[in-house]
């Protein structure tokens, strides 16, 4: 039997390979541009799919069940939102109130922004599982609005050189606070060792090898990427891993998952 | 015909716990069999299951029950197994070799660059046909509004050339309106609604009313052509094209494909100047004028900046190829032309 002891650690692996996934990117970015961006959700569903079924733990692949019709109803609602947003910026712009309407419009997207993100986590995590077990997620709506309001801050005051640090408090809200949850309440959590230096240092490395590949190298920075971050992640709980009982309800709102995506934030895990 | 078996990995939904499963699979009865243990066994309908390939692992789902799942690690069971329960369109694509998915992006990236070069910029310039024409006089007029505000304007010089003007024929389907500014600049430019401002600067540097004849065939030739839509026309269409093309990219890249729009913009710039030159050219054979005059225009503008901008980044062409451009069609296209003393004189009074 394998157990979990509070001094006991099991780490994930990645599996994926360059050319693997940019098939899969190739295939998405054809069909996408195609339909005129139409294809999108289904694009982003397969490619959780595919770096889902990369990463193993104890042997077992994760699963994403999302499906591209879960989360194009979310692309729907989330564009309908930015089409009110503009009206009533075009609106104030006719009115000759221009300030009001760039106000509110800013300040809308900022604030959509944790919430978008928020609902993105609950709906992955509710589509997640690893041996039929569900993931549960407990990340704090408001801790996450203070930490992206800080981000924001400290964003605008560094010109921009603390979004690298930004990005990894991000990355790092959502790992420290998934977890796999047992029927007896014991659990299995998650925790995250990226610094925000190493974090900076990929980053930059990255924008170069895709600069220089013309975008073709992508697939190749980001397995190079989720290697990086996998190899970073800790699990660390009581239970035995082969003795997980199933708990967790379904979340079926994915409008989370597009405004995130429309708001160009790259969620990576 | 024959039964397959082999054994594979159970979970059933409820926990975590692997259990070690024999498989047997019937192809008549298109049943898998599956028995765990000594005691429980079940079957599962290939209707009621979903495979999935990763690499050598086939997965086995129910429909009803996502949970619930095998894994087989065997390639030989699996290759029997995918004749009869298919993995879907979208697995066998990915199933293609390198060499496939390398002509692919090939053709893909192809498309793109075509679409980018010609399609595109096509595209941009015809939608600009739909647009009726009193938007390029709203459009014109809101930007001389603008111009105007921070020049001054010489009200005797205008009048002047507004008669000089009358003495020309020319085919424009706008009424044309000419603008004399007093500034140093050695320039001129024609907006869509047929305002048509020339600087101080360029008269002053002018030998011969033939030189302003040309000057104002090519202004004149902008505005018929609707130069200044078409180029907003392709530019924009461009522009929404590279937006799409680099879709949820970072700043950096974004900058580059904005940056390398703008540049190859320049091109098609100089290509409506070339039409311009081309119209003076035509302006001046109507009129009966010298075409030389032409000629002189071009050296008179000609400034020693032209031999360091490269003619890549520059919105005309280079001088000395529209020298020779217009010295090729002086020698094509032949005609007489007469002094024409009334043009010359209200040429004086504008030199003064």
């Amino acid at each position: 039997m394998n157990h979990l002891n509070s001094n006991k650690r099991y780490s994930l692996a990645f599996h994926g390979k360059g050319w693997d996934y940019f098939k899969v990117i190739i295939v998405n970015y054809i069909l996408t541009i195609l339909t005129f961006g139409l294809y999108y959700p289904w694009a982003k569903a397969a490619d959780l799919k595919y770096l889902y079924s990369q990463t193993s733990l104890e042997g077992s692949r994760f699963v994403f069940s999302g499906t591209g019709k879960e989360m194009f109803k979310g692309f729907i609602k989330a564009f309908g939102i930015f089409i009110l947003l503009y009206v009533i910026l075009f609106a104030s712009i006719k009115l000759q109130y221009p300030g009001v309407g760039l106000t509110i419009f800013y300040a809308g997207l900022f604030l959509l922004m944790p919430f978008a993100i928020h609902g993105s986590y609950k709906y992955r995590m509710s589509r997640s599982s690893w041996r039929g077990i569900r993931f549960g997620y407990r990340g704090d709506l408001k801790e996450l609005i203070k930490m992206m309001f800080k981000g924001y801050f400290f964003s605008i005051f560094t010109f921009g050189i603390y979004i690298f640090w930004f990005e990894k408090n991000l990355m790092n809200f959502y790992i420290n606070n998934l977890e796999i949850k047992d029927k007896n309440n014991q659990k299995i959590n998650f925790k995250s060792n990226i610094r925000g230096s190493k974090w900076l240092f990929i980053s930059i490395t990255n924008l170069l090898i895709i600069i220089f590949t013309f975008g073709l190298g992508f697939a190749w920075a980001m397995t190079r990427t989720l290697n990086f971050i996998i190899s970073n992640i800790e699990l660390t709980g009581n239970i035995d891993l082969d003795n997980i009982q199933q708990t967790e309800q379904e979340y079926k709102n994915a409008m989370g998952e597009d405004t995130a995506d429309a708001l160009d934030m790259d969620f990576i895990v | 015909m024959a039964f397959y078996n082999t054994t594979g990995i159970y979970f059933d939904g409820k926990s975590s716990l692997p259990q070690e499963v024999k498989l047997m699979f019937n192809p008549q009865t298109q049943l898998l069999y599956i028995q765990n243990g000594f005691y429980h066994r079940f079957e599962w309908k290939l209707t009621d299951i979903e495979v999935s390939q990763n690499g050598e692992m086939l997965s086995i789902i129910r429909k009803d029950h996502p949970e619930e799942s095998i894994t087989i690690q065997d390639a030989h069971f699996a290759q029997h197994f995918y004749q009869f329960k298919n993995v879907g369109w979208y697995q066998k694509l990915l199933n293609q070799s390198k060499a496939f998915y390398l002509g692919l992006t090939t053709v893909f990236i192809g498309f793109l660059l075509v679409s980018y070069f010609f399609i595109i910029p096509y595209i941009g310039e015809k939608s600009i046909e739909i647009i009726p024409e009193s938007y390029d006089q709203e459009l014109g007029e809101l930007a001389y509004q603008e111009m105007i505000s921070e020049e001054e304007i010489d009200q005797n010089k205008t009048k002047i050339l507004g008669e000089f003007v009358k003495e020309l024929k020319f085919s424009s389907s706008k009424p044309l309106k000419f603008t004399i500014v007093k500034s140093d600049e050695v320039n001129a430019f024609a907006l869509p609604n047929g305002d048509i401002v020339i600087f101080t600067g360029i008269l002053k540097k002018m030998n011969s009313y033939e030189e302003l004849v040309a000057l104002i065939g090519h202004e004149a030739t902008h505005v018929h052509h609707r130069h200044s839509m078409k180029m907003l026309g392709r530019k924009l269409s461009g522009y929404i094209f590279i937006s799409t093309i680099l879709g949820d990219a970072n700043g950096v890249v974004t900058a580059i494909g904005e940056n390398a729009h703008a540049l190859h913009s320049l091109s098609y710039s100089r290509h409506y100047e070339e039409d311009a030159d081309n119209g003076a050219f035509n302006t001046l054979k109507i009129n009966k004028v010298n075409p030389k005059g032409m000629v002189n225009l071009f050296k008179t503008i000609d400034n020693k900046d032209d031999s360091i901008i490269p003619e890549f980044i520059s919105t005309h062409p280079i001088t000395k190829n529209r020298i020779s451009n217009t010295e090729k069609l002086i020698k094509e296209n032949p005609y007489p032309f007469v002094e024409n003393t009334k043009l010359h004189q209200l040429f004086l009074s504008l030199k003064k």
